[in-house]
């Protein structure tokens, strides 16, 4: 099959032999052990892994029932299924994935075991321990003194975590569609999203941290916003004058009036408007 | 029309319209009025607008469904133009250019557009907020003069098809009924203009691109060294000539060429790097005036306006921040 796959542009390698891909892994990740299933002595191993600087992003597909077990490294890694069926177990705990369904986050005192099926594809995400907890510290403002501890299954489920993913299969596609070097800056400041949206996308014993937001507008300030338009429906709406009426941020505001009313400020403007003679 | 695909920022309608007025008067709270004209025969206006607000971006979706000819006043943004379907032709600042999905346009906050597009043009823009990007501009080459956009932008090349497909990212996202995180909405803007600066072309693009210490001449990195190395004492012109051994008047002119600024201005940041360091791992009784004065300002007050343009916070929050952070450990 000559269909291009994810990350195709970095390949690390495309063997049949087991001992080529475990000494391919060990060379830039760890030595892991392999076994494949059904009394197989060959597969069709295709691993690409991009390197950022303290992050790499890797692709692996073999062909075959594949069974590996990694010793502990520093990174946290969370494994991504694009295709088939795999099942990870890590700290005596199991995760079944599928793709489209739950994923797997590997700890960095962990190693794990990955059971994959033949027809498996999947991306792995792998940060550095020491760059995401710098990371952490200048989102919060904290000294991060704690071993930062996420959960193997995570919650997957939440709008964060479902931005990471869907923003991983993009980059994957993006990366496609690159020419090695990548732009400097480029990596940089990929970086540093892939690290918070990893930090959101996840509950950790930090978490609490992250999410402090401001309270929502509540429903007493929109029905002011629309007061205001009421009375003032010859004059422009903008929403630097809604924020200094309601005393919260333009933006805030939108958004109360789309949740609250299930319409913009502008659209209560122009159908006020419409109500009155010209 | 039976058209059943979601539309980006489906959930941000700005307007629907088929009416002339009210299409300008929408516009007119983001953009300005715009001056409209319609083109071809068809005058079946279907105006979809969509506009979501950000801290420092706004995104805005439309399609007219007719042929028009719009001219747009300047407005506080820095927008550029990605038409996904159909084209266009844009003229900003005295020129024209055809606009598609492999050629964009960007046009500056003190600059008018005129656009007439073609009936099945679809287009989204990303408007950064001016002084937002003039910050980030800051923030990245320490540079505080004017950003001058170039105008016609190449969408094939490698950065503009980055920054385009995190744009393209976003928007989805946002169209989605759940909305990001704020945390990871607002690290993903500094991300857009970021790499808005990097992929589009504009008066300082030479500051940003891959600059290997030796792309400046001998010269201007001797003076480099030499300001580094006697960034503490008071600026000496005729020592710094002496050093390069160039002649006071080129060295300056050379030095702008490559570094986009003066050799004191250079000082200045030298110092104002310096102080950050000092105000990050502070003694017990660290205040800002005293660094001020030991990092060579004579004003406190000018001290902090400059540290906040380069650096977007107050020195006294960069202070209060490492006390925080670092607990005496007595």
């Amino acid at each position: 099959m000559n269909a291009l796959k994810p990350l195709d542009n970095f390949p690390l390698t495309r063997s049949a032999d087991p001992e080529e891909v475990r000494a391919a892994l060990a060379k830039v990740y760890a030595e892991p052990t392999l076994e494949l299933g059904r009394g197989a002595r060959k597969l069709n191993g295709r691993i690409n892994e991009c390197r950022l600087q303290s992050i790499r992003l890797a692709y692996g597909a073999y062909g075959v029932d594949t069974c590996f077990n990694f010793p502990a490294v520093d990174c946290f890694m969370q494994i991504v299924p694009l295709r088939g069926r795999g099942e990870v177990t890590s700290r005596r705990q199991p995760v079944s994935l599928a793709a489209g369904g739950l994923t797997a986050t590997i700890s960095p005192d962990a190693g794990y075991l990955g059971k994959y099926s033949h027809d498996y594809e999947g991306l792995l995400l792998k940060l550095d321990r020491r760059a995401l907890k710098r990371k952490l510290s200048a989102m919060t403002g904290v000294v991060i003194d704690q071993p930062l501890k996420m959960d193997l299954q995570d919650n997957n489920g939440t709008q964060s975590a479902q931005t990471l993913h869907q923003y991983l299969r993009v980059l994957a596609t993006m990366l496609n569609d690159a020419r090695p070097p990548l732009p400097a800056w480029w990596v940089s400041q990929t970086e540093q999203l892939l690290m918070v949206m990893f930090l959101c996308g996840h509950r950790h014993n930090y978490s609490h941290l992250l999410e402090q937001e401001a309270a929502d507008p509540a429903p007493w300030q929109v029905r002011k916003a629309e007061d205001y338009i009421e009375a003032n429906w010859q004059e422009p709406v903008t929403l630097e004058t809604l924020a200094e009426v309601t005393g919260v941020s333009g933006f805030s505001l939108f958004r109360a009036f789309r949740r609250i009313r299930g319409y913009s400020p502008f659209e209560f403007a122009a159908e006020v408007r419409s109500r009155n003679p010209k | 029309m039976t058209e059943d695909r979601a539309l980006p920022l489906n959930s941000y309608p700005l307007m629907c319209t088929s009416d002339a007025e009210e299409m300008r008067a929408s516009f007119a709270h983001i953009y300005g009025r715009p001056g409209m004209e319609f083109v071809g025969r068809d005058r079946a206006l279907r105006a979809v607008v969509n506009h979501c607000g950000l801290e420092h971006i706004e995104i805005n979706y439309g399609s007219y469904g007719t042929e028009l000819a719009l001219r747009f006043p300047e407005s506080r943004f820095v927008s550029q133009i990605f038409p996904i379907r159909g084209s266009a032709e844009a003229r900003v600042g005295g020129q024209s250019v055809t606009i598609d999905t492999e050629r964009s346009v960007v046009v500056s906050g003190g600059a008018a557009l005129n656009i007439s597009n073609n009936a099945d043009y679809e287009r989204l823009i990303l408007c950064i907020d001016s002084k937002a990007l003039a910050q980030r501009l800051t923030a990245l080459t320490g540079v505080t003069v004017p950003l001058r956009m170039h105008h016609t932008q190449d969408l094939r090349a490698q950065p503009a098809r980055l920054l385009r497909a995190n744009f393209m990212f976003l928007v989805n996202q946002l169209s989605l009924d759940a909305p990001m995180a704020r945390i990871v909405l607002a690290e993903f803007e500094q991300n857009l203009m970021t790499a808005f600066l990097y992929a589009n072309r504009h008066n300082y693009s030479h500051l940003l691109e891959r600059d290997p210490p030796d792309a400046a001449p001998h010269d201007v990195r001797l003076a480099e060294a030499y300001i580094e190395a006697n960034w503490d004492k008071p600026f000496n012109p005729d020592a710094l000539a002496a050093e390069t051994g160039v002649g006071l008047r080129s060295l300056f002119r050379r030095f702008r060429q490559s570094r986009g600024c003066s050799p004191i201005e250079f000082l200045r940041q030298v110092r104002l790097c310096r102080a950050r360091e000092t105000l990050e791992s502070p003694g017990p009784a660290a205040a800002v005036a005293d660094v001020a004065f030991a990092c060579g300002f004579g004003s406190v007050a000018r001290f902090s306006e400059d540290y906040l343009r380069r650096f977007g916070e107050l020195p006294s929050v960069t202070l209060e921040h490492a006390k925080r952070a670092k607990p005496s450990l007595h």
